[in-house]
């Protein structure tokens, strides 16, 4: 199968290097996270994607016509103090097919609704933004980037200083839309067990390259100890795969 | 006064009234964005540029006036140099529009430093340009008159020439702004999502930082920089307070510039006071009145 976005040896940076020699595909259907230490380069991967990071070096394949890309960025970047309702927010999704200078027509805000639908917050579209919760802001911003109707989402940081039942709902979500709508995922995190159970192949960023490994490997593997720097073991608990700092405890006597 | 003769004042003054409103309404409708953007020293670095600019050409128009006179006596073709110096000594605002672009490319290029913070580049060259103010100020012909124009303002003085001048430069700005309103939304709110859809962020930046360099160039030569700056923050706090909405919010802000403006301009008459401080006055009156009602709400 032909890959979606490809890159080739790839050199990514702002004038220096951040990534080196990045070789990597995702395929239709991809449901790829992106992990890694803070500050390893896991964004500018994905601003490399998204295009807004042009290669130092080698190559970066992102067909821009006919493959719709959503993007999700992290919502901390988002101002609350904009008075703007859920609806409005979800509409900038849609400006690119509004044309330069028209407003949104009834068809623009039919769309916007209907994304509002798919990440289960349509009831909420005339609330302020700044008045909803942080896994209610999540929700509003992938709908804005699922108005256009993207093959591919991609999501930077989105369960990010969430609680445990926020971040699940989330997670749900974002699994549900790769299931049952057909999206290409690619999840950034800095959080390993956000993203274990749900993606199907797991890109690690560290030490300026990218690896691809998946699932199983990372989980069997002793891939994390080398990237966190310290002992990471994974456990698995009812088919669920849970990340566990430090070493293995010793046996117990007989 | 009475105000049977402030009413008088008011039909006397009508053209200064209109000037006055002019620049209100349209700081107040730039000035929504420039408190969402979290600019208001931005605002107020690139009103004192354009301020020194003034300033600069107050001083520097004698000399631009004397030029003109010596090179239009001289023959072709210096005689075209001396219209040029001509047409310079009469439009301060040229002077002032090239300064504030540098003020634009100063205060908006670092806005992304990694190693200042933006406030203090703002600063810095907020004190460079009231030093300069000052240094120009004191040096031109008129001295203190200069200083209390440039504080002030002479709406009083405007002619139906400035009115129009106003309006074709003020107009083009809401133009381009209601033109290019939901570029300009989705860039001050979310730049990097706006980027990622192909937005040139930089671009429309830019635009938004020439609009507003251009609109404080013109509005300080005539209203003077305390109200200018005002009518850039209290109108768009208002609105802010007031509305959920962002249409709401430009809306209640131009109605306070309007009631400020002209509410302003009408206790100016009545107690003979500068335009300024009662306009000022009138502005955070508006403010306090929704602030509490918001609350009380």
């Amino acid at each position: 199968m032909t890959p979606l976005i490809r890159l080739d040896r790839a050199t990514l940076g702002y004038g220096s290097p951040v990534l080196r020699n990045v070789s990597l595909e995702v395929r239709r259907g991809d449901y790829l996270g992106i992990v890694g230490p803070n500050g390893a380069g896991k964004t500018t991967l994905l601003k490399a994607i998204l295009g807004m990071v042009k290669p130092m070096d080698g190559t970066v394949e992102v067909p821009r016509t006919g493959h719709r890309i959503g993007y999700v960025p992290q919502r901390d970047a988002l101002d609350t103090l904009f008075p703007l309702s859920v609806l409005d927010i979800v509409l900038m999704g849609l400006y690119h097919e509004i044309g330069p200078v028209a407003r949104p027509r009834a068809k623009h805000r039919a769309q916007a609704m209907e994304a509002l639908g798919d990440a289960g917050i349509a009831d909420l579209a005339d609330r302020s933004y700044s008045s909803l919760s942080g896994g209610q802001k999540q929700r509003a911003i992938i709908a804005r980037a699922l108005a256009s109707r993207p093959e591919t989402l991609v999501l930077d940081e989105p369960t990010n200083g969430m609680d445990l039942p926020a971040e699940e709902s989330i997670l749900v979500l974002i699994s549900h839309l790769h299931d049952e709508h057909a999206i290409t995922v690619l999840f950034v995190s800095h959080l390993l067990h956000v993203v274990i159970n749900n993606a199907s192949r797991i890109a690690i960023v560290s030490d300026g390259t990218v690896s691809v490994l998946d699932r199983e490997a990372i989980i069997s593997g002793d891939h994390l100890s080398t990237v966190y720097g310290i002992p990471v073991r994974v456990a698995r608990v009812e088919g669920r795969a849970f990340v566990i700092p430090g070493p293995a405890p010793a046996d117990p006597a007989p | 006064m009475s105000w049977h003769e402030v009413l008088l004042g008011l039909k006397l003054n009508q053209v200064g009234l209109l000037a006055a409103i002019t620049v209100a309404l349209t700081c107040a409708y730039l000035g929504v964005y420039v408190v969402l953007k979290r600019i208001v020293f931005v605002g107020m670095g690139l009103a004192q540029v354009s301020a020194a600019g003034i300033a600069l050409a107050f001083l520097a128009g004698p000399w631009l006036a004397g030029q003109a006179h010596r090179y239009v006596h001289a023959g072709t073709p210096l005689r075209h140099v001396g219209f040029c110096f001509e047409w310079l000594a009469v439009r301060p605002v040229l002077v002032s529009f090239v300064l504030t672009l540098g003020g634009v490319w100063l205060f908006a290029r670092h806005s992304r430093s990694r190693t200042l913070p933006r406030d203090s580049i703002i600063g810095a060259g907020y004190v460079a340009a009231y030093a300069l103010t000052l240094l120009f100020i004191l040096r031109s012909a008129k001295g203190m008159d200069d200083v209390r124009e440039l504080l002030d303002g002479s709406v009083l003085a405007s002619t139906g020439a400035d009115v129009a001048l106003m309006a074709c430069v003020f107009g083009g700005v809401l133009a381009l702004h209601a033109a290019f309103y939901k570029q300009l939304l989705f860039v001050a709110f979310d730049p990097e999502a706006a980027e990622a859809r192909g937005y040139r962020v930089g671009r429309w930046e830019l635009l938004f930082y020439v609009t507003l360099g251009l609109t404080i160039t013109v509005a300080i030569r005539h209203a003077g920089m305390l109200s200018v700056f005002s009518y850039l923050v209290l109108p768009a706090m208002t609105g802010l307070t007031a509305a959920r909405r962002m249409g709401s919010a430009i809306l209640v802000a131009l109605a306070s510039a309007l009631a400020s403006a002209g509410g302003g301009f009408v206790l100016a008459l009545k107690w003979d006071l500068p335009l300024s401080p009662p306009s000022i006055a009138v502005g955070l009156g508006l403010l306090l009145a929704v602030s509490v009602f918001r609350r009380s709400a």
